[in-house]
């Protein structure tokens, strides 16, 4: 569970076609609007590897000319802590410079 | 109310944001405190950019789980951008580097051999004997050292130190040197002193914005927020917007232009010319603080001096300004009529008009902000300049909202790189090697014996590359930045100088970049919260953090690395006898005890580390050398503001640093500067004098004229399109920390070609198709993209740089601005075809 407060600003007189289109994306709300401008918007995401996809998507949506992040909260993964390879596999003459060298 | 899980969690996200809004949301409270979570909470800056954004930093169980925008930080307010957002998870890759790798073969060092695992002790054993071979066989010339802008302000410290102090070499040039060379170029020839005289208040101050090169949008987008907010509520407002393509920032623009690749130099110059024939510049104010001067012209692109446009070239490199009178100042800028330059620049008349007038404008206060559109630049140093003389022609500089101000890309390009100097040519507090009396001060400070530091400027980042190819710099240490993606002309300089037989190169970093791949020894290095440490963002504020958590593995900081490789030299090994002999107290100690064991910088003994909440933090370093490192560097260090020769880079005492949001020096009793130069807000102007650039002796700031000059490459009939390179929201430099963030990476996995639709179709391709970029210098093989974010327009590509697996520097120039020797990224001759 992903929820992250938006903080969007748009010109004011199209504020309010901005929420509407907002609101248009899947797990998007937006809960309040300023004169000057400003949105409060919170976009939810079940998984978190498509949260910033969908905060892309707000950042693409017309009249947004500014998102910015504000709360973040996410169920942290305690199990990535993998034990780390001492030689990472890039590192490896099979895939190693392969990059550099091309 | 009953509140599950979900609600809680969301009502918290709106009371944050609204309250970063200044909306008031009656019924909604942040409900969840911080306590009842257990996470520990710390401030810290961002890990990336120049903007110095600070975080919240939450620590459960010895791990980072958490970041959010610090609503107490004076920068961001509580915001983030999508980067700083996922800032968490960088220090958590799955490919971190957690012991020393060296390339071996039958269990010795092989140039050709695999990555094979080592310790510390075997590391520092092969460096080395690599180091004392190289000066023994060529001297201090052949070692050598590529630091950081990302580097903590006493890690640059300590390397710059143990280079030009210990190794007597100058031969350490930071990754700044990318991005900000031509910017302190243009700060030293104007002002006699590094780093902008506004601050992050004029974006609030301002009435009108000008962006010249800079996509702050994607760049900057903290400030964006904050220059938007100023745009969308304050009446009268207007933003206007300079690129060589269209970008994000045209959307809220007033007046968005876009230009042809160079020509900023002629736009500058008529809005100089436009202000003169109106009679529009304050005359009181250059009278009073200006000299007019010009500069030498035809100064070559900075390539090997083999090169046909090097030997065509007058006056290569040279720099040399003179003065003129007004006249003939307002003589030189005639040529730049609007005619002429609107056809030149292809921005329409009306445009270059309303651009001029703003400027023009007494009562219209203007802030100019540019990033590396102006700096990576072949005449970089000479179109920060052409801004310079614009606001001083109206004195609209040095007070709230009138503001030229150069931003930066990395989080300490100006704590680090500039105000400590780790530049081939510098030393701290805006000192340079080439003055004696400024070499006699450092020794003094650093306690040693005169004539320690070399007075020639070692070599600088791209004559590094090309001195590795040619076999004349042999042991070379490559810290904190990645620099076989970063840096131009790939496949002809930098490639063959790493792997270039006669040489051992040492990469330090957390992930195995293309860099180490490139490398013979790796050496895993501890990041960002895993150390105590400090950065200056672009407004000249100083900020501390305190270590949150360990290093994985055998990882330690580059200041660890750097301190434990100086116990590996005697004095004797280093220095010749005849210098030993000036200070026969050395005789026989280890750099380590001469550059860190002197009494200042091991002066403050082991403690504690704790904040006002009562929280003790570890300090790893502070751990293992058995005294308060940071602190001892940092008040050595500061000695060189406080009692240095250049007036006016005073920093505040250690401990005041870990108790505020940071302070924007000169700090002077405690007290930060907001504006620099002028009666009432910097402490340095005497009541009287009003305005005073003290960095110049007789107190004025130099308008300097220069002509427009062509670039170092242009398209022609094979190579028929101009390439730009640059950043992406998503991505952070080459990439090394965010492409490791899931989310990030997924959000912009590879960098693609942005190109004009009607180019894209007269190659027969369309958006999505795979396309073949060529250059004289390589090929990348990239997806095409016409729409979206960026829209060149015909005749210009533009690819991010912060691909791995599509490396646009095959492709660029090392051409630099002969004066700042930083490269011009932004312009090269490309053709594209069907992959």
């Amino acid at each position: 569970m992903n929820i992250s407060g938006v903080l969007v600003h748009a010109r004011p007189e199209k504020a309010e076609e901005v929420a509407r289109r907002l609101e248009a994306l899947p797990g998007v709300e937006v809960h309040a609007i300023s004169a000057e401008g400003r949105l409060v918007v919170t976009v939810e995401e079940a998984e978190t590897r498509m949260l910033a996809d969908k905060v892309a998507q707000v950042q693409d949506v017309p009249g947004v000319i500014s998102a910015a992040m504000i709360y973040h909260h996410y169920e942290a993964d305690e199990n990535t802590e993998s034990a780390w390879d001492p030689v990472p596999a890039v590192l490896r003459t099979e895939s190693g410079n392969e990059e550099a060298s091309k | 109310m009953k509140m599950n899980r979900r609600d809680f969690i969301k009502t918290n996200a709106i009371a944050a944001t609204a309250a970063a809004a200044g909306v008031s949301m009656p019924g909604v409270s942040q409900a969840l405190t911080r306590e009842e979570i257990k996470i520990r909470w710390d401030k810290a800056p961002c890990r990336f950019c120049g903007t110095g954004c600070s975080v919240l930093v939450g620590t459960k169980n010895g791990r980072v789980v958490a970041t959010q925008g610090d609503p107490d930080a004076p920068v961001n307010r509580g915001l983030n951008c999508i980067k700083g957002y996922f800032l968490s998870k960088i220090m958590y890759g799955k490919d971190r580097l957690t012991q020393p790798l060296l390339r071996m073969k039958n269990g010795k060092y092989d140039k050709n051999g695999e990555f094979t695992p080592i310790t510390w002790d075997q590391a520092f054993d092969i460096m080395a004997e690599k180091w004392k071979e190289t000066l023994k066989k060529k001297g201090p010339t052949a070692v050598g050292m590529f630091g950081s802008g990302q580097w903590t302000v006493w890690e640059g410290y300590a390397a710059s130190k143990l280079y030009k102090a210990g190794f007597r070499s100058n031969n350490i040039d930071p990754n700044a040197r990318h991005c900000m060379a031509s910017a302190v170029g243009a700060f030293i020839r104007g002002f006699g002193s590094d780093e902008p005289m506004g601050c992050y208040d004029d974006l609030e101050h301002a009435d009108v914005f000008v962006l010249w090169g800079s996509n702050m949008a994607e760049m900057h987008p903290i400030l964006w927020s904050r220059l938007s907010d100023t745009r969308l509520t304050k009446p009268g407002s207007e933003v206007h917007v300079l690129s060589t393509y269209r970008n994000r920032c045209f959307d809220l623009a007033d007046n968005g232009m876009v230009f042809k690749p160079q020509t900023d130099l002629a736009i500058l110059n008529f809005i100089a010319n436009y202000i003169i024939r109106n009679k529009a510049y304050n005359k009181d104010f250059i009278g009073k603080h200006v000299n007019f001067t010009k500069t030498v012209t035809d100064i070559g692109y900075g390539l090997r001096p083999t090169h046909p446009l090097e030997k065509k070239a007058k006056n290569p490199g040279k720099g040399k300004i003179s003065k003129i009178s007004f006249e003939e100042y307002a003589k030189s800028v005639e040529p730049y009529t609007l005619e002429y330059v609107s056809e030149l620049s292809g921005v329409p008349k009306a445009q270059l008009l309303k651009l001029a007038k703003v400027y023009a404008d007494p009562k219209k206060k203007v802030a100019s902000y540019w990033t590396m559109g102006f700096n990576q630049h072949s005449r970089g140093v000479w179109v920060n300049g052409l801004l310079y003389n614009v606001h001083l022609l109206m004195g609209k500089i040095s007070e709230p909202g009138n503001s030229p101000f150069s931003l930066t890309g990395q989080p300490s390009a100006c704590g680090t790189a500039r105000e400590v100097g780790t530049f081939a040519h510098r030393l701290p507090a805006d000192l340079v090697v080439k003055k004696k009396a400024h070499r006699d001060f450092a020794e003094k400070i650093w306690k040693l014996p005169e004539g320690t530091i070399p007075a020639k400027p070692g070599y600088h980042a791209v004559l590094q590359n090309r001195m590795l190819k040619d076999g004349k710099l042999n042991a070379y240490w490559v810290m904190c930045n990645n620099n076989m993606q970063a840096a131009a002309n790939m496949n002809e300089e930098t490639y063959p100088g790493y792997r270039n037989p006669e040489n051992f190169i040492v990469v330090s970093d957390p992930y195995p970049t293309v860099t180490a791949q490139a490398a013979d020894l790796i050496l895993p290095t501890a990041m960002w919260t895993e150390k105590e440490g400090a950065y200056g963002n672009a407004e000249r504020r100083t900020q501390f953090w305190r270590q949150q958590v360990k290093a994985p593995g055998e990882a330690k900081s580059d200041l660890w690395q750097i301190m434990e490789f100086s116990k590996r030299f005697k004095v004797e090994e280093v220095w010749p006898e005849a210098l030993i002999a000036k200070k026969p107290e050395y005789r026989g100690k280890t750099l380590y005890e001469i550059l860190f064991r002197n009494g200042q910088v091991d002066k403050y003994p082991k403690q504690p580390v704790t904040d006002d909440r009562g929280n003790v933090y570890d300090n790893d370093e502070m751990e293992h050398f058995g005294f308060y490192v940071q602190k001892g560097l940092f008040e050595e260090y500061r000695l060189f503001g406080t009692q240095g020769p250049k007036k006016g880079h005073n920093l505040g005492e250690f401990d005041q640093y870990h108790k505020v949001r940071g302070m924007r020096w000169p700090v002077v009793n405690g007290k930060e500067t907001l504006w620099r130069y002028r009666e009432g807000y910097d402490p340095f102007v005497k009541p009287g004098e009003g305005v005073k650039f003290y960095g110049k002796p007789d107190g004025r700031a130099n308008i300097i004229f220069a002509p427009y000059e062509p670039p170092a490459e242009s398209p022609d009939a094979e190579y028929d399109l101009w390439l730009s390179t640059g950043r992406v929201l998503e991505h952070w430099h080459s990439g090394s920390m965010t492409r490791r963030v899931p989310e990030l990476y997924r959000a912009f996995p590879d960098a693609v070609v942005f190109m004009h639709p009607d180019d894209a179709r007269a190659r027969g391709l369309r958006r999505g198709m795979m396309a073949k970029v060529m250059s004289r210098r390589g090929e990348i093989e990239v997806q095409v993209e016409t729409r979206g974010r960026n829209r060149p327009p015909r005749g210009l590509v533009f690819i991010p740089w912060f691909d791995a697996g599509r490396l646009v520097n095959k492709l660029t120039l090392d051409a630099t601005d002969p004066l700042s020797k930083e490269t011009d990224y932004k312009k090269c001759a490309v053709k594209v075809v069907k992959a």
